[in-house]
């Protein structure tokens, strides 16, 4: 798993990974899976969020507490060295009573034996080992506990639309590598007029690829051609920037947003590797059985009617 | 409509805008002046009509949606289902409810949710064949297929297994309950109805494991749909409220005046109380086969004053002077009489709710020689019950946590020792263990405690065809039975929430039955 990646697009402030409301937190159905499993929760409870990333169930556990004047003390772990209070727009405010717990892996969770009332997760327990989470999970829940998670499914929007994008990551990178031709014609000093001509046509060329391609993806769906947008963006900054910095440091950015793509292109192969088809939520299933849980439930989350988002695994420390 | 009816139609609209914020009065009076404007304005006739359910008011309420029939209000067959609740569920005027449904039916043939009340109005009269019948036509006819309401006829399905329930295992009800269990939606309210329809079935054939599961996901999806509504700390302060309000020291200085108003009134009204589940039903349906008594069942006009016209309860009725006590009193009599015209011939007139258990300082404020009938049931029983049964969490919002149960019933039990310390010897307790093991000596006594004769027509209770309206209506249809006592034990591996909540209650827990 690429850490270091999941700990830049937090740093973003991004608070959601998937389709979101106005506020930025999930909406419809998703938000309802949320909400109603934080409403069956009693008025005085400890709660704990796992992955937590920037802290979006905690928000909405926040909005249910209030709404229903429970009283709940909540933490929320991630592996990442996450900080949402710092990184959020108004964290620390929003997160009033949040204990976050950066660094923290889903299979160690350092908190005593009976602790929690209910232990979450979005898009978290198909990052780690999940018997090894769940055995966690079912630690630190007291009996009569549940836990409720969201994990990504093979077959999702989100997933079909991560494969996407890695394939367009794949154009840019490895077959224009778009980046490389930017930085032989950005590092190019006092070269024979012959050899800038070359490094100029040939990025031209390359510029051209991408943009057929993006033309292709916005033709199949608009907004779908993100990755080559964002490169062509790169290009054309990275080559202006040559008017006022010198070649070296041009040719470093370059590097740079080369590598914030391959980061990209990680972050989304750490999402598809993670979803689990059929078998792979069957397989937790048969974990969470073999750990002891009961009530094991679990149905395919639709977002607004049909986009397909994950699976939904609800279960209960007897 | 008439020449005013705009102005009919903006009044109608601000009476709809101060009703939805419970001015109820501002409403009326809306409705009134939109009437008057337009005294053939069906819509306000229907609004007058909900405005009156409200208040209570059902008799009114019923007559104002026949004057909007009469005027040709839009979507007629949901005013006669409208009238048939009323009807059935306040008026106890089945037979006027089952000619609304039916005429509902008649209207729009495919009208599933009258189809369903005509189903539920059937099992509530012990009309066993005609309400499947009406879940058959509900699952087999095609035309309710694509109705909006399709969903009901999952509903249509649990019911029907309830009341014909799986014979085995293996029987194909049991896999075509799981299947539309699976092809529900996953908060869906069928979805409970199932839930609790495939639990029962497995109870009976003693599959024990799979039942309380099924239960157990019932008493999930309801909390996940309606919110965990019981709050330990606010259910506390209640019972320390009315402990406060209703303390025995009073008690016992009206004990040598009580007022003479009621001594020879007839019927004498008794009420019934206990935690759901603990037989209170089947005490009333006991009482109900004696010549001298009169079943009054779930009559609301108690609660209805205590947390409407007294509200806040008990703060507001700690001051009742006596005289307004005795003004209360006749009122709820008038009401009983008319709800009830032979009671008046009656020597006694049960009034059964689970939930007089919060009244009863009231009503002995109203009836100082009222007399109060206690059915208590083994704790752990009466909560596997409460669990095991699709209950109205607005009623009963501890119902689907066993943790919740065990909490709330030590807070009824404690109420109750307060109840019996203020008036020792009009409370009699009736337990659901001797009520079905030694049925003759426990009616020998509660009739004793009433200054009732005898009368072994009591034991027949279950030949009876009257309406039952609680959880409880297929129960009490059948001989006194023992299979439920006891039944905590088989579950006991599943019930330890339970038991703990209840002895840190400090109920005590009998390991016997």
């Amino acid at each position: 798993m690429s850490l270091e990646q999941w700990e830049t697009y937090y740093r973003g402030g991004a608070i959601a990974t998937g389709p979101t409301g106005p506020d930025g937190l999930y909406d419809l159905e998703v938000r309802r899976a949320w909400v109603g499993f934080f409403s069956s929760l009693p008025t005085e409870a400890r709660l704990l969020d796992i992955a937590t990333g920037n802290g979006v169930i905690p928000l909405i556990a926040l909005e249910v507490a209030r709404s229903r004047g429970a009283q709940w003390t909540i933490d929320a772990t991630d592996l990442a060295r996450i900080d949402p209070t710092q990184q959020v727009a108004d964290g620390a405010e929003r997160f009033a009573g949040v204990r976050f717990h950066p660094a923290v892996a889903s299979e160690k969770l350092p908190f005593e034996d009976a602790s929690f009332d209910a232990v979450s997760g979005h898009y978290a327990l198909e990052y780690s080992d999940t018997a090894a989470a769940l055995a966690q999970v079912h630690r630190v829940l007291k009996p009569g506990g549940d836990a409720q998670f969201v994990t990504h499914h093979a077959g999702s929007v989100l997933i079909e639309s991560a494969r996407r994008s890695m394939a367009d990551c794949d154009v840019v990178l490895k077959q224009v590598r778009l980046y490389r031709r930017v930085h032989r014609l950005v590092t190019l000093d006092s070269a024979p007029e012959a050899t800038l001509k070359a490094a100029s046509d040939e990025l031209v060329a390359g510029l051209r690829v991408v943009r057929e391609a993006h033309a292709t993806a916005e033709a199949r769906q608009p907004g779908s051609g993100r990755v080559f947008a964002v490169a062509i963006d790169a290009a054309q900054k990275l080559l202006a920037a040559r008017r006022t910095m010198k070649p070296a440091l041009v040719g470093l950015e370059v590097d740079r947003a080369e590598e914030e793509l391959r980061a990209s292109w990680r972050r989304l192969n750490d999402l598809v590797g993670h979803a689990l088809d059929d078998a792979g939520i069957a397989a937790v299933q048969q974990q969470a059985t073999a750990l002891g849980f009961t009530l094991i439930e679990c149905h395919r989350l639709y977002h607004a009617g049909e986009n397909l988002v994950g699976w939904q695994l609800t279960m209960h420390r007897p | 409509m008439s020449a005013g009816a705009p102005d009919a139609g903006a009044l109608l609209a601000r009476a709809g805008a101060e009703h939805r914020a419970g001015r109820l009065g501002a409403a009326r009076r809306l409705i009134d002046e939109a009437l008057a404007a337009a005294p053939r304005f069906g819509e306000a006739w229907c609004a007058l009509g909900t405005v009156h359910a409200d208040e209570g008011r059902f008799a009114e309420a019923v007559a104002a949606l026949d004057v909007a029939l009469d005027c040709g209000v839009g979507r007629p067959h949901e005013a006669h289902l409208q009238r048939a609740v009323w009807f059935a569920d306040h008026l106890r005027r089945d037979d006027d409810a089952r000619a609304a449904l039916e005429a509902a039916l008649a209207l729009k043939p495919d009208y599933l949710p009258a189809l369903m009340n005509l189903g539920n109005l059937h099992e509530q009269r012990g009309d066993r064949d005609a309400a499947l019948a009406c879940y058959a036509r509900a699952l087999d006819e095609p035309r309710f297929a694509a109705v909006p309401e399709s969903a009901l006829r999952q509903v249509a399905l649990a019911r029907t297994a309830v009341m014909r329930p799986p014979a085995s295992i293996d029987d194909a009800l049991v896999a075509r309950l799981r299947a539309a269990i699976d092809a529900t939606p996953p908060d869906a309210l069928e979805r409970v109805h199932l839930q609790f329809a495939l639990g029962q079935g497995l109870d009976r054939l003693g599959a024990v494991d799979a039942a309380f599961d099924a239960f157990a996901r019932g008493n999930r999806t309801l909390l996940r749909r309606e919110g965990r509504r019981y709050d330990p700390r606010r259910e506390a302060a209640a019972v320390d409220a009315l402990i406060a309000a209703f303390p025995p020291a009073a008690a016992a200085s009206s004990d040598d005046d009580r007022p003479d108003v009621d001594r020879d009134a007839r019927p004498a009204p008794v009420f019934i109380c206990g935690m759901f589940r603990s037989g209170s039903t089947l005490l009333e349906q006991v009482l109900a086969g004696h010549p001298e008594v009169v079943a009054g069942g779930e009559i609301d006009w108690l609660p209805r004053l205590a947390f409407e016209r007294l509200a806040p309860f008990p703060a507001r009725a700690i001051g009742l002077s006596r005289d307004e006590a005795a003004r209360l009193g006749a009122e709820y009599r008038a009401h009983v009489a008319a709800l009830f015209p032979a009671s008046l011939d009656a020597r006694v007139l049960t009034d059964k709710r689970p939930d007089n258990h919060l009244l009863v300082g009231l009503i002995k404020r109203l009836f100082p020689r009222a007399k109060v009938l206690h059915t208590v049931r083994h704790p752990m029983d009466n909560g596997l019950s409460v669990y095991m049964q699709h209950m109205n969490l607005e009623v009963t919002p501890y119902a689907n946590d066993l943790g919740d149960i065990g909490h709330y019933y030590g807070q009824y039990r404690r109420l109750m020792a307060h109840w019996d310390a203020c008036f020792p010897g009009d409370l009699h307790v009736v337990p659901y263990e001797s009520l079905v093991h030694d049925a003759e000596a426990t009616v020998r006594g509660v009739l004793a405690f009433l200054g009732l004769a005898w009368d072994a027509r009591c034991l027949a209770f279950h030949e009876r065809r009257n309406t039952v309206k609680t959880a409880s209506y297929w129960q009490v249809r059948r001989p006194l039975y023992g299979d439920a006592a006891g039944r905590w034990r088989r579950y006991r591996a599943h019930l330890a929430s339970l038991e703990a909540a209840l002895r840190a209650a400090g109920v005590d827990v009998p390991d016997a039955d």
